[in-house]
């Protein structure tokens, strides 16, 4: 990684720039120059390179936050809530 | 990312008699799926009784259109999405009650149940990194107190996994603010990490 970054000019883009690709990246929505010059200037810049990691982690613990209450949820409706539904939508004679 | 879920045999049975209108059916659904929209509804609605409210909208909003759906997705994924749908009405109501700046032009509600491709399944997109009680506690806490719009971008696009335009298409806004509006909620979640923890661990409250 650092070989090929190394042929692009790290400072093609700012540091503010490299925050606004960032979304795109993560996502891999970029371009394969913008990613390349992207590379390029995260392994130059060490406060971008923190910003990244930490940015992605923070996204991650979020993600891993949440993930529980798909895995072991336990929560059950109330039987007056499936009553009350099931008689609003009882068919009206 | 999203997931397209192809429904099982005996779903498909399912649907069909819901479809006949077979109450004994949409029974078996309510009692089947109800907990587990609870659970997504609450991520969205605070109050109890705002939770139930919205469940309740939910299921009604699918037995009126159980008729449309394609079963492209399962019934889970197409529940999911008519549950959020709910919630994010309701916050829409209640932000109009409160004078609350929001763009009330765009109807909420896909009931065709259009380009129904859930769910990030947690667990296939999501590192299963061991963190404690207290540390995802404090993030869910933080999440929470976050702008409403900037809360829901959150949930919508790194929990529950829509892309950047079904989002827009949720919250009624252009895809230019779910983009920028989400850097912003994700930066204020990172300054958050940063200043209150330390190796996953909770450094004060």
């Amino acid at each position: 990684m650092m070989e090929k970054s190394c042929t692009i000019n790290p400072t093609a883009i700012t540091c503010q720039e490299m925050e606004f690709l960032i979304d795109d990246y993560l996502e891999n929505t970029l371009s394969n120059k913008k990613r390349e010059t992207f590379d390029a200037h995260r392994d130059y810049c060490p406060d971008c390179f923190n910003f990244m990691v930490n940015y992605r982690n923070a996204v991650r613990l979020a993600q891993t936050a949440y993930a529980n209450d798909y895995k072991n949820y336990c929560e059950k409706m109330p039987e007056a809530l499936v009553q009350a539904v099931l008689l609003a939508t009882k068919p009206q004679n | 990312m999203t997931v397209v879920l192809e429904t099982t045999g005996s779903e498909s049975a399912l649907i069909d008699r819901l479809k006949a209108g077979d109450s004994a059916s949409f029974e078996i659904l309510i009692r089947e799926h109800g907990g587990y929209l609870m659970t997504i509804t609450r991520r969205y609605l605070k109050s109890d009784a705002d939770v139930q409210d919205s469940v309740q909208d939910t299921f009604l909003q699918a037995f009126r259109s159980i008729g449309q759906f394609e079963g492209r997705s399962s019934l889970k994924s197409w529940l999911h999405r008519v549950a959020i749908n709910s919630a994010l009405m309701k916050i829409r109501s209640q932000s109009r009650r409160q004078e609350d700046l929001v763009d009330d032009t765009c109807s909420l509600f896909d009931d065709q149940g259009k380009r129904i491709e859930l769910e990030s399944e947690i667990g296939q997109s999501v590192e299963d990194e061991a963190i404690g009680n207290e540390t995802r506690a404090a993030v869910r806490k933080h999440i929470d107190q976050l702008p409403e719009l900037s809360r829901n971008l959150l949930l919508l696009r790194d929990i529950e996994g829509y892309c950047s335009e079904e989002t827009a298409d949720l919250l009624g806004v252009s895809v230019a603010s779910v983009k920028t509006g989400l850097h912003r909620a994700r930066k204020s979640l990172k300054k958050h990490i940063e200043e209150n923890l330390h190796d996953g661990k909770v450094l004060h409250d």
